[in-house]
């Protein structure tokens, strides 16, 4: 049956929307390529003075972050938005190496560094965590000993380590930000050449 | 040798040298120029003309047909010199 003259207006009506809309994508991802490979404003990130502070910045707000919500009880919303924002700065820091969502932005410089980068940090997340056990058993074995006057074979004492809600959401935002933030940090200091706004390029 | 193939330890590695900066300046090429014409970022042509980067011989290859120059007149190990 044929398509009425309604029917037949509103398929190109839809088929006018659909390639604008396609082409509206398109641009946009273009653009958002162009960004992430030209932009300069975040230039200041970039160089290794701007990794070292991102860097050391960083460090210092998620350990002491944790340490400080841990004991005190408070600040943990400050915390959480400090440890996004570290994460978000490393990702302006290294042009989005690590997420490129599927877009064609690395060339073989960036890939060859992320990929070492990556190795770097799956030993070091391996080594921090490996770490963090021990230093955990070993306060069990200690607490239990102290307590009781004996080591057993199989330390119980996680189960007198009283750790409230609050303790447990400040230890998960730790974790999360130590997890995210670590191939960045195996990224290394090293960054892009300095490059004055005024530089002809040469 | 058996003890001689393989992987060398990064400082043992050769260095690579090269005349990138030298002939792109000589042909009037910004950085940004080569570095459109051969697929990579502006300051991956500044970390290979620096030599703390080694290009993949496809790049390499780009780059000496860019500046019009053999490939062996542009890279070579740091030993030769």
């Amino acid at each position: 049956m044929a398509k009425s003259e309604i029917e037949k207006k509103i398929d190109a009506g839809a088929a006018k929307f659909e390639e604008s809309a396609e082409q509206t994508a398109a641009n946009f991802q273009q653009r958002y390529t162009d960004w992430i490979k030209n932009d300069r404003f975040f230039d200041g990130f970039r160089n290794t003075f701007g990794r070292i502070i991102l860097i050391a910045l960083a460090s210092l707000w998620l350990v002491g972050g944790l340490l400080f919500c841990y004991n005190n009880g408070s600040g943990f919303i400050v915390y959480a938005i400090g440890v996004a924002v570290s994460v978000l700065a490393q990702k302006l820091s290294v042009r989005f190496v690590f997420k490129t969502g599927g877009l064609d932005i690395l060339d073989e410089y960036q890939e060859a560094r992320r990929n070492r980068a990556y190795r770097r940090a799956y030993s070091w997340v391996t080594s921090i965590v490996t770490g963090m056990v021990m230093v955990i058993l070993f306060y069990a074995y200690a607490n239990v000993y102290f307590t009781d006057g004996y080591l057993p074979l199989i330390p119980d004492a996680f189960i007198h380590w009283n750790i409230g809600a609050y303790q447990v959401a400040v230890v998960v935002v730790f974790l999360m930000g130590l997890f995210s933030l670590m191939p960045y940090f195996a990224w290394g200091f090293k960054g892009e050449p300095f490059r004055s706004k005024d530089e002809p390029n040469l | 040798m058996l003890c001689d193939m393989g992987r060398k330890p990064k400082d043992q590695e050769e260095r690579v040298i090269n005349r990138i900066e030298e002939l792109r300046l000589a042909s009037g090429i910004s950085r940004q120029e080569l570095a459109d014409a051969v697929g990579v970022h502006y300051q991956t042509v500044g970390y290979i003309e620096r030599g703390e980067y080694s290009p993949s011989l496809v790049l390499a290859l780009q780059i000496a047909k860019v500046l019009g120059t053999p490939v062996e007149k542009i890279f070579k190990l740091e030993e030769e010199n």
